[in-house]
């Protein structure tokens, strides 16, 4: 393993381990010319070391300085003074060899262990120069841009799009990637609610405001067509739940253990993306929690915010506190169907298109046609507001009922009714009545 | 175990009995052999032939061996599986000894210090220590196969909660702790990110910083350890300095490769929980079995090599929050989009380089083989060209690493 010419001794003792043969083949060819025993042989095995073997028909002619070794059924075997002296030489330079390679490593390895701060030092700095060069590959091969920071609280991307989803649609060629803007700062654009179908885009929005963040902050250049950004200390997510529920944890405490570490760390710098928060209990008890949850961020913590849900009801919250927004992914309908435009617009999803959606994941045609009918009469049956989640906000119309469902009919007429025209009678009969639709 | 009666299987129980957590690798001519509960559980970890020694007072002793030049492989595999293995050597010349030859066990293999070649080199392979008093905790990770070593500490009630992130973060394979302090309340303990690690108890007074910051001090060949930022730690050092204990007392080798240690603080880069790290797939999928390439790590990772890869999946978990450092870095990046060719040159060039952490982490520890050996050497034969392409960039980021890198010349 050591090459030649490092170490003179070495060396020697490799040119007599290699000789070695040529050495023999010499003895072999002198003693036969010298004993006339032309089938006289060199031979080695690793208990007699070297010897000569001559087969029976020629013992006669065996010389008195050959020493009996051993005696085989048609052959017996000899050695000589020299021989003996060069088995020794031979045996002793291998083992040589292996010691003198041996620790002449241990020297080389020790000599480099000794230079250990340089390599490393030097690996350290190879390693960031082969990142820089990946990222520039990147940003050169993706169209990436280059994020401008700057010292306010604002997130500013134009055309951004998601770095993972872009590459495995360009691979497979098909749709191209729908670029999305996004603005964000801590006043007036603070927490944006974002609505539209399920498989809208929703997610995808929120995971690639985070990783064009995140991107950014490693030094890398962005998907988008530009980026201006301010340093953010802490993204935080709480994406979906669906796969917690393997792992034997209640969906909901999950969600809320999740939830409660975000609204205790984050500050007006973080990044929090809440994607369909409350899902994990029943639909009053959600909705409820994420609307607190959004006044908690809004009026205390201040960070910025993404919040994609299915909950129309916390459209309204845009109406109530300056810092929020309503957007939502647009949905083109065609005839009897929807087609996703994955474009991310100002205000909010007008519906939330469930059955279509459905109906693109290929539920029976029947099914499809129940679930309208169901909706049409739920809808019809709930068009009034009678519960507020706001404390002393006025009652509004057009507002989807969040508590109690009363039937529009008996409110129609209570509202229509003029209390000082009844006699007490008639307005037992009514109650009673009113009490019969209502049953 | 019963009485040993040969002076062999004397001294295989002496020995055993000062490793008994480790798997015994029994050096006995061309093989490893292992004995007892040893053997039962190895032949069954690594498949191979469960056989028995001369009986011993009539009971025979589970035998199952490996032949010496296989040997790493097979450690590797048990080390994979979270078990420890103590190598024992003959540390005489069996042709110089009188009578029963001498033996030690040189080097004891654990899951937090494994440095061999079998190593996933796109992960770090971390050894973590934890240590907690009644207010601090100190918190302290080495990579030994590269020498990256870092430490940081916490105040207060979410002390515990803290140092579970970083063990969520960091995903170390080991992890030390005071025998009398438990790691953790368990039932607080939340595996659902399926973080496995081996435990390994030690003694107190391995943590007490009298103990510990001498031992560092010592090591790096320093008077005070204000110089890494960890002066006035004492949780952090610690916590640090029973890594370089545990070491120091399983490993061979002077450890040169581990010539620093940094103080770190999470407030001082990005923070992302291991909640936000899975759910935005940053280096693994959200769904196991989902193809990889999902991930961001995956997607945006074209480093040419094992140092880069570490080191770009080091970034993606802890971007930075310097605008100085963001800029910095943004510049180099810009200056490399901009010249193309100079760009090409350069990955071109470090495309041929192995892992240089990992090889001469294996030299300081003495594993390295003479294959190890010329792979270095190949490597650094390349740094010259790797300066040159470096020199065309003005970038600064990209002179002060121009300036690192070392062309390596051995006198």
């Amino acid at each position: 393993m050591i090459r030649s010419g490092v170490h003179g001794e070495l060396d020697e003792l490799r040119d007599l381990s290699r000789n070695s043969k040529q050495f023999l083949a010499q003895i072999e060819q002198r003693e036969r010319q010298r004993t006339g025993i032309t089938s006289l042989k060199v031979k080695f095995n690793s208990v007699f070391g070297y010897y000569l073997e001559v087969s029976k028909p020629n013992l006669h002619l065996v010389p008195a300085d050959y020493e009996r070794k051993q005696t085989l059924v048609n052959a017996e075997r000899f050695t000589t003074p020299e021989l003996k002296e060069y088995e020794s030489k031979i045996l002793d330079a291998q083992e040589k060899i292996v010691d003198i390679e041996r620790r002449l490593f241990a020297e080389l390895r020790s000599a480099i262990a000794g230079e250990a701060r340089r390599v490393r030092q030097t690996a350290l700095a190879l390693a960031e120069v082969d990142v820089l060069a990946a990222l520039a590959n990147i940003a050169a091969t993706r169209d990436y841009c280059r994020p401008a920071f700057d010292d306010s609280l604002d997130l500013e991307i134009i055309g951004g799009r998601h770095p993972v989803i872009e590459q495995q649609e360009f691979a497979a060629s098909s749709e191209r990637f729908v670029p999305n803007d996004l603005y964000l700062n801590s006043t007036t654009q603070a927490v944006l609610v974002l609505t539209g179908p399920n498989m809208g885009g929703k997610s995808t929005y929120l995971r690639q405001a985070a990783l064009i963040v995140i991107l950014a902050q490693m030094g890398s250049f962005v998907p988008a067509r530009s980026a201006r950004l301010s340093v953010v200390d802490r993204v935080f997510t709480r994406i979906g739940a669906s796969d917690n529920l393997a792992r034997g944890r209640s969906t909901f405490m999950v969600e809320m253990t999740e939830t409660a570490a975000i609204l205790h760390t984050a500050t007006p710098r973080s990044l929090i993306l809440l994607d369909e928060v409350g899902r994990g209990t029943s639909t009053y008890d959600g909705l409820a929690i994420a609307w607190a949850a959004i006044e908690y961020i809004h009026g205390r913590t201040r960070a910025k915010t993404l919040f994609a849900t299915h909950y129309f009801e916390l459209t309204e919250l845009a109406d109530r506190l300056s810092g929020v927004r309503n957007y939502h992914v647009s949905v083109k309908e065609t005839g009897g169907g929807i087609v996703f435009l994955r474009k991310v617009e100002p205000g909010a999803a007008d519906r939330s298109y469930g059955i279509e959606v459905a109906k693109l994941a290929g539920l029976p045609g029947e099914v499809i046609q129940r679930a309208r009918e169901v909706l049409a009469e739920h809808e019809s049956a709930e068009q009034q507001v009678t519960g507020h989640l706001s404390r002393g906000a006025e009652a509004r119309p057009a507002q989807l009922t969040i508590f109690t469902p009363l039937s529009q009919p008996v409110l129609e007429r209570l509202r229509e009714l003029e209390l000082d025209r009844l006699t007490p009678l008639e307005a037992l009969n009514l109650l009673a009545e009113l009490k019969k639709q209502i049953q | 175990m019963t009485e040993p009666s040969t002076p062999l299987m004397r001294q295989y129980a002496a020995i055993k009995k000062e490793h008994p957590s480790a798997l015994l690798f029994f050096r006995l001519g061309d093989f490893y052999e292992l004995f007892f509960d040893d053997a039962i559980l190895a032949a069954r970890e690594l498949q191979i032939t469960l056989t028995s020694r001369n009986k011993e007072k009539g009971i025979a002793v589970p035998m199952c061996g490996v032949p010496y030049h296989a040997a790493e492989n097979y450690i590797s595999k048990l080390i994979r599986k979270g078990f420890k293995v103590a190598v024992c050597e003959q540390t005489e010349d069996p042709r110089l000894a009188k009578k029963l030859v001498r033996r030690e066990v040189t080097r004891v293999v654990t899951p937090g210090t494994a440095a061999d070649s079998s190593l996933n080199s796109e992960e770090n392979n971390f050894l973590a220590a934890v240590t907690q008093t009644s207010d601090q905790a100190g918190f302290a990770a080495l990579d030994l196969s590269t020498g990256e070593f870092r430490a940081t500490e916490f105040q207060g009630p979410e002390a515990a909660r803290r140092i579970q992130e970083e063990l969520q973060q960091l995903r170390p394979k080991e992890v030390l702790y005071g025998s009398s302090a438990p790691l953790f309340d368990r039932k607080s303990t939340d595996n659902r990110l399926g973080a496995t690690h081996a435990e390994t108890p030690l003694e107190d007074w391995v943590f007490s910083p009298d103990h510990a910051i001498p031992l560092l001090e010592n090591h790096f060949g320093v008077l005070s350890l204000e110089g890494f930022g960890l002066a006035g730690k004492p949780a952090a050092a610690s916590a640090a300095g029973a890594i370089l204990y545990y070491v120091r007392s399983t490993q061979r080798g002077n450890l040169n490769h581990v010539d620093r240690i940094g103080f770190y603080e999470r407030q001082n880069c990005l923070v992302l929980d291991a909640v936000t790290v899975r759910n935005l797939e940053l280096i693994e999928p959200l769904f196991s079995g989902t193809d990889v390439g999902v991930t961001l790590s995956r997607s945006i990772d074209v480093t040419v090599t094992p140092m880069g890869k570490r080191l770009l999946r080091s970034w993606i978990l802890r971007p930075s929050i310097d605008k100085a450092e963001i800029n910095a870095r943004l510049d180099a990046v810009e200056a490399q989009v901009k010249d193309t060719i100079a760009r090409e040159e350069l990955r071109r060039v470090l495309n041929g380089i192995l892992d240089l952490e990992r090889l001469l982490s294996r030299v300081t520890l003495e594993t390295a083989n003479p294959r190890d050996v010329l792979a270095l050497a190949a490597s650094l034969a390349k740094l010259p060209a790797l300066r040159n392409s470096l020199a065309h960039f003005a970038a600064e980021r990209l002179k002060t690493l121009h300036a690192s890198v070392d062309e390596l010349r051995f006198p």
